[in-house]
């Protein structure tokens, strides 16, 4: 028994904790929840759940959610690292991408991540966040076109600045 | 497919790489909570509907603890001297009265991090915690009987480990009894432990003990452990021997305690602009693993660019109940607070911050001051930052990516990069010239460079953030030395050593 779950838990734990760390932004946050979102699949029972990774990352969504309604402190994630003079490169683009993401409201940004990082079909993720199938298309585009838009606002305040 | 939803791919799969991208901590599988959770979740089902006459079974069979009072000895607890051994007292736990639930904070252990602070709930009665002894006897057990929810994320609780009975002792029940006694700023903390320890290696070993001295020096005026076996001077843990007491800076994982005393303050020159006004922040473990930062924002009169006050800073020990033992004094040189009082964080290294009016003397700076209340004394550094214009204290930091005078924020233990690396971090080094070399796994030196910091020679701290290349040639498990070149002689000082991988 417990080699399966050692199993699962190697192949999904640290895809899980990036997930919700892209989801909630607070990196002990992220680990709590997805350790609880393991220890709820483990009292629920492998054989109980239908495709574990949606499982495990929509109850941990739920958990860094419901933390982060508690703690809203930490307002200074990355604001107060030095100041990047690095311009226009692939890693700055990722951190805008992120930053970005972090933007957008709690739902719009859970959807997304279990679309394009878990690779969820629109039906799965329907299921899984409780909405119905038909909007989970316009959602995304939504959110995306969102991201875009911050994206850009990056980009030129980032070359506005050099 | 449309256009409109190739574009939404090519942003989402763009996404979908930067998240893969993200460092994290990988706790492995057998510190997961699932690896650990049937054992600990038995105990506290069994504490969750313990009649009372069961919680006097369970008390002496998985935490029983005894103290032996002092009060009744004054003699005794003024000697300098540590008893040989404590007469125990009846255990107060067994009391057929259900003991009251009460928080109680305490400490679990990281890997590759000092230890980490939490409330939880001690079942004790209001007897027993009025004595020093029972207040450390609860912690202990509260920590041993731990089973509910949430440790602090990437922690372990070695304590929950002791006194279960070994897989080779086969039906065989476990026990444990602890008997504490306090001669003046030491604790005696003797166990009597059925089958063993229950730890194993060094890793679990070491982790035990600084979990158990952070959380028997958390006691106000108790500044030493000392952790002992029943009818023996140590305690042998697996292959550790503990035969002193032990403070928290022993423990902690630091080379080095970092500059404390008024005497060795930071104190940096400034200009005072009248109409300023301050408002601060807080983090833990944002910028980096167990960095806690306090930043104060400086904002001039109708939002100018105001120039950088005059401000101090030290750190120093002190004795205030769910204070912490250290404290880090900031003061500013600015108009006086106008927002007193205390904020809990209680997130270790940081338990609170006080604003208060200036200290005065040793820190004539006048104006606005702040307190922070610390675990312990591990290292820190003060820098600033403009745009706005900021002072910023940093505490603490993974031990293996801190010097004395160096702190790499981002290139993290263990991470694999590319090519091309990142590093952002702090440094105090000669002429702000900080040098690096890159080792492979035998050693040998694959690459090599130095770049600046934004300010050196100096009591403040500058800041960087730069890219080095890996050679071609390097792949795999390396090492990345940080270090200050002597001025002297040119050999490496304050050497940060950070294993990654190159991809």
């Amino acid at each position: 028994m417990t080699d399966r779950w050692r199993e699962v838990y190697e192949r999904e734990y640290p895809r899980l904790v990036r997930a919700l760390l892209a989801i909630g932004r607070d990196p002990a946050a992220a680990e709590d929840a997805a350790q609880e979102a393991f220890v709820k699949a483990h009292r629920t029972g492998l054989d109980n759940i239908e495709k574990l990774p949606g499982w495990l990352l929509v109850v941990g969504t739920r958990e860094v959610f419901r933390k982060a309604k508690r703690a809203r402190r930490e307002d200074e994630v990355w604001a107060s690292l030095p100041p990047r003079d690095d311009g226009f490169d692939t890693t700055a683009d990722r951190i805008d991408l992120l930053a970005a993401l972090g933007e957008l409201p709690n739902r719009q940004r859970a959807i997304v991540v279990a679309r394009y990082y878990y690779g969820l079909s629109y039906d799965e993720i329907a299921d899984h966040f409780d909405i119905k199938s038909g909007t989970v298309g316009a959602t995304l585009h939504q959110a995306i076109e969102r991201l875009r838009q911050i994206q850009l606002a990056g980009r030129l305040a980032r070359g506005a600045m050099r | 497919m449309t256009d409109e939803r190739r574009d939404d791919e090519i942003i989402g799969r763009a996404l979908s790489r930067a998240i893969e991208t993200i460092d994290v901590n990988q706790t492995p599988f057998e510190r997961s909570r699932i690896a650990t959770a049937p054992a600990r979740r038995s105990i506290f089902g069994l504490w969750q509907i313990a009649t009372a006459a069961a919680a006097i079974v369970l008390a002496l069979a998985i935490g029983s603890w005894l103290t032996r009072s002092t009060e009744s000895q004054p003699g005794v607890a003024a000697s300098p001297t540590i008893p040989a051994s404590a007469t125990p007292s009846v255990a107060p736990t067994a009391s057929p009265v259900q003991a009251p639930n009460v928080p109680t904070w305490v400490y679990f252990a990281r890997d590759g991090l000092p230890p980490v602070g939490a409330y939880i709930d001690a079942h004790s009665s209001s007897a027993v915690l009025a004595s020093a002894e029972g207040r450390i006897g609860a912690r202990i057990s509260a920590l041993s009987g731990f089973g509910s929810g949430s440790i602090p994320a990437g922690a372990t609780n070695p304590m929950s480990l002791v006194a279960k009975p070994a897989p080779t002792a086969g039906s065989s029940q476990g026990s444990m009894g602890v008997f504490v006694s306090v001669q003046g700023d030491v604790a005696k903390v003797e166990f009597d432990l059925n089958p063993g320890w229950g730890v194993r290696g060094a890793a679990q070993s070491q982790a035990l003990v600084q979990q158990l001295v952070y959380t028997i020096t958390e006691e106000s005026g108790i500044r030493w452990a000392l952790i002992t076996e029943k009818g023996k001077p140590n305690a042998v843990i697996d292959q550790l021997v503990v035969d002193r007491p032990l403070s928290r800076e022993d423990v902690f994982g630091y080379a080095a305690a970092g500059p404390s005393g008024a005497a060795n303050s930071v104190a940096s020159d400034g200009t005072s602009t009248p109409g300023v006004s301050l408002t601060t922040s807080y983090s833990v473990d944002s910028v980096a693993p167990g960095v806690a930062r306090f930043v104060v924002t400086i904002t001039g009169p109708q939002g100018a660019a105001p120039e950088l006050p005059s401000f101090t800073a030290y750190l120093d020990r002190t004795e205030e109940a769910d204070f912490g033992k250290a404290a880090l004094y900031l003061q500013v040189g600015a108009e006086p607070n106008t927002n007193l009082g205390l904020t809990r964080v209680d997130r270790s290294p940081l338990r609170a911050v006080r604003a208060t009016r200036g200290f005065g003397s040793p820190l004539a700076v006048g104006g606005a001051a702040f307190v922070l209340g610390l675990d312990d004394l591990r290292p820190w550094r003060v820098f600033t930052l403009s745009n706005p214009t900021r002072i910023v204290v940093d505490i603490g930091g993974a031990p293996q990516s801190v010097s004395d005078r160096i702190a790499v924020y981002q290139l993290l233990p263990g991470a694999t990069g590319t090519r091309e690396m990142q590093i952002i971090g702090v440094a105090r080094v000669f002429e702000a010239s900080v040098s690096w070399r890159l080792k492979d796994t035998t050693g040998r030196e694959v690459a090599s460079g130095h770049f600046l910091a934004s300010l050196g020679s100096s009591a403040v701290w500058g800041t960087f953030d730069t890219r080095i290349a890996i050679p071609a040639s390097m792949t795999g498990p390396g090492t990345l030395e940080l270090f200050e070149a002597s001025p002297k002689d040119g050999t490496p000082q304050g050497v940060v050593q950070i294993p990654l991988g190159v991809r």
